[in-house]
């Protein structure tokens, strides 16, 4: 009986000492438009670079790190389909900040210039880049989109064109249009785009459907923008901050406003690449003596 | 045609008078202005005519501007100074405007991504670009950081071609940087120290102590460097030992260099900030001459320590917000020989300004380590002015309202 109990012990230890997950985001407000979850209380397990289980109450002990995210929105990272990385605009650090994982260069590049475009830009990018061709010689960009079919994304035909251009009030989806020229003054960032929106009266939930599902449609990646078990584990842990903000339009003109989007935390291939609040850092009171720093 | 020479004349009249008096194009109205190099610390108003401070006064009145901005609350400083950056050659680096203009930080000082071998290729393809003012410390590798073996290549250490490359050059290279030398010997410090002396300008050094380095920091700032020579990353322990790991007190011999001119800067970065240095150091007194951010790629993603943040960081380890701003505007200016053209709101001077806010909140500001101490309060910028230019605005205060029934 001893034994059994010792051996019963001893497995539960082995059990709950396999951490099978590598990071779990604990109690969330998933807002996940691809699989109709809307602001439920979950928790995300990813192992790897992928999303492995989405439900409530996994188990922290299963995890190599668990990461309390209750209060904060956990949603699919979000994809902006409409940036210009020509110039000085450079992608990480204009999109990873945002919890933006995806971003399509919307005509930087030629299909002449596309090689030079992917060597030194995409080939350098942590976020995932993916390249609209400009427009110029039609042969020439279908061969080097039949090259590329990981990074060149398909234009939608005219007669598919609802989904980018619709004639509904609400946008289909929702897009920065940054560039070098935009990035400063208006602030033509992502957040800012969801935060105008959010003020003219979109629900979290419409505006964060636009940035993740219908954005990874538009585009033809639907394995994009979604938290589904299997799917990449790109993340973008995000807060709606009330208090007195102003966002401009193109016009430069001011929408005075209540409330923005902020993003805290995001994950790309499953790594932890921008962490503003330190959900994931270590606190110096509990860091040990210094000489564990190498 | 008498009403017509009436009406002329009253137009004519008005005109002159609104000329006259609209004689500003902005005014910060009611922030707390801080300028050290002028003592100035209350509430003021700063006017702004074309790209030049027009005046700093504490009440404008409102028919004097066309523009007015109210920034009560906020903190207005002269447009920050950042001794220490990287937006060319380092593999890190930085386009320059889109992370500094955003944090009011006006002016740049690349330290050492090119040598003379690249620096026309850097003023022409991104000096010339940006809004930024970007100077430059020269490299005295003539190949710039471009990493192994080029860094530790002392054939290409030439003090005669660099110092002729910085008189060719005295608008933008304002000193020399030497960094990361992995050989033995003191080559890269003596050489980088030679082309200063040629060139009467400072030499900053970021050294590489291995144990096989056959040179101590405590040679370095005691008998290679001059007064006046930069000595960055002072609060990263890892080489050069700011404070002695048995009694937990700043090295006697730091406090010798720093009497002989020796002058220490922050040099934040990713590897380069240690909370328990920093902290132990700040408690004695051993304030950084400069603070400055060597922010790049991975420091900005990682620790996003930009002007601000480490501003905040000194806040919280006990430093006055004056002096803050002081080692962030004028201290830094003057290294460069470029105070009071800089880091000042002096009137007349150009208009480069930064608004701050002191946000209330929780914060989580992070070292090399990376380990997160906990703040109560911290910097953001709201508004950055380049050049009488409204270059970033947060929250659209310079642009006018618009309103759904419009």
């Amino acid at each position: 009986m001893k034994r059994l109990f010792a051996g019963l012990l001893f497995a539960s230890a082995a059990l709950s000492a396999q951490q099978i997950y590598d990071v779990l985001l604990k109690n969330g407000r998933v807002i996940d438009p691809a699989n109709r979850r809307e602001s439920q209380v979950l928790d995300v397990a990813i192992a790897g670079n992928r999303i492995v289980r989405v439900a409530p109450n996994l188990q922290a002990s299963h995890a190599h790190a668990v990461i309390d995210v209750s209060g904060y929105i956990v949603a699919p990272g979000l994809i902006d389909i409409n940036a210009r990385f020509a110039s000085t605009l450079k992608p990480d650090y204009n999109t990873l900040p945002y919890g933006v994982t995806t971003v399509v260069d919307a005509g930087s590049a030629t299909c002449d210039t596309f090689a030079d475009f992917k060597k030194e830009v995409i080939d350098h990018a942590k976020v995932r880049l993916l390249a609209i061709l400009s427009p110029t010689n039609a042969e020439c960009a279908s061969r080097v989109a039949r090259q590329n079919p990981e990074t060149i994304v398909s234009v939608a035909a005219p007669d598919a064109g609802p989904l980018l251009f619709s004639r509904k009030s609400l946008p289909d989806t929702i897009s920065s249009h940054m560039d070098w020229n935009s990035i400063l003054v208006p602030r033509a960032n992502l957040s800012t785009a969801m935060s105008i929106f959010l003020n003219l009266g979109m629900t979290p939930e419409q505006v964060i459907e636009r940035v993740t599902f219908n954005a990874a449609r538009a585009i033809k990646h639907t394995e994009l923008g979604t938290l589904s078990e299997g799917a990449p584990a790109d993340l973008a842990i995000l807060e709606i901050q009330e208090g007195k903000f102003g966002f401009l339009d193109s016009a430069l003109t001011r929408l005075d406003a209540t409330r923005r989007f902020r993003c805290l935390l995001t994950i790309r291939n499953g790594v932890i690449v921008w962490d503003s609040d330190g959900l994931s850092i270590t606190d110096t009171l509990k860091a040990g003596p210094y000489t564990n720093f190498k | 045609m008498m009403h017509f020479m009436r009406t002329t004349a009253g137009l004519i009249l008005l005109l002159c008078l609104s000329a006259s008096a609209q004689q500003y194009d902005i005014v910060l109205r009611g922030g707390r202005v801080i300028d050290p190099a002028n003592n100035i610390d209350g509430p003021m108003d700063i006017a702004i005519t074309g790209n030049r401070i027009a005046a700093v006064t504490a009440h404008i009145a409102d028919p004097q501007a066309r523009k007015i901005v109210d920034v009560a609350g906020m903190i207005v400083v002269p447009g920050l100074v950042d001794l220490h950056a990287h937006v060319f050659g380092y593999e890190g680096s930085l386009a320059p405007d889109d992370t500094a203009l955003p944090a009011g930080t006006t002016t740049i000082v690349d330290a050492g991504g090119s040598g003379w071998r690249t620096f026309d290729e850097f003023r022409r393809t991104v000096i010339a670009h940006s809004a930024t003012r970007v100077l430059a410390l020269l490299n005295i590798v003539g190949a710039g950081m471009v990493g192994e073996p080029y860094e530790s290549n002392v054939d290409d250490m030439d003090p005669a071609a660099t110092s002729a490359a910085i008189l060719r050059n005295r608008d933008i290279i304002v000193g020399i940087k030497t960094a990361h030398f992995a050989k033995p010997g003191w080559a890269a410090i003596d050489r980088a120290v030679e082309a200063g002396r040629r060139a009467r300008v400072p030499v900053m050094v970021d050294d590489k102590i291995l144990t096989n380095s056959q040179r101590t920091t405590q040679e370095e700032l005691l008998q290679h460097l001059r007064p006046g020579d930069i000595h960055t990353h002072m609060y990263n322990d890892r080489q050069i030992e700011l404070i002695d790991r048995f009694t937990g007190k700043v090295q006697p011999w730091m406090i010798e260099a720093r009497k002989r001119g020796v002058l220490f800067d922050v040099g934040h970065g990713g590897g380069s900030f240690l909370w328990p240095v920093a902290s132990a150091a700040i408690k004695q007194g051993f304030l950084p001459d400069t603070i400055s951010t060597d922010l790049h790629t991975s420091s900005f993603m990682i620790q996003q320590s930009d002007m601000p943040n480490v501003m905040s960081k000194m806040l919280l380890l006990g430093m006055k917000l004056e002096d803050i701003v002081l080692r962030s505007t004028v201290n830094p200016a003057k290294e460069i020989s470029r105070f009071p053209e800089l880091g000042t709101l002096s009137g007349g001077s150009i208009a480069d300004v930064a608004v701050l806010e002191m946000q209330n909140g929780v914060y989580a500001l992070k070292d090399a380590w990376p380990a997160k101490k906990l703040a109560t309060q911290r910097l953001e910028c709201v508004l950055t002015i380049r050049n009488g230019k409204v270059v970033f605005d947060r929250d659209g205060r310079t642009f006018p309202a618009w309103s759904v029934t419009q």
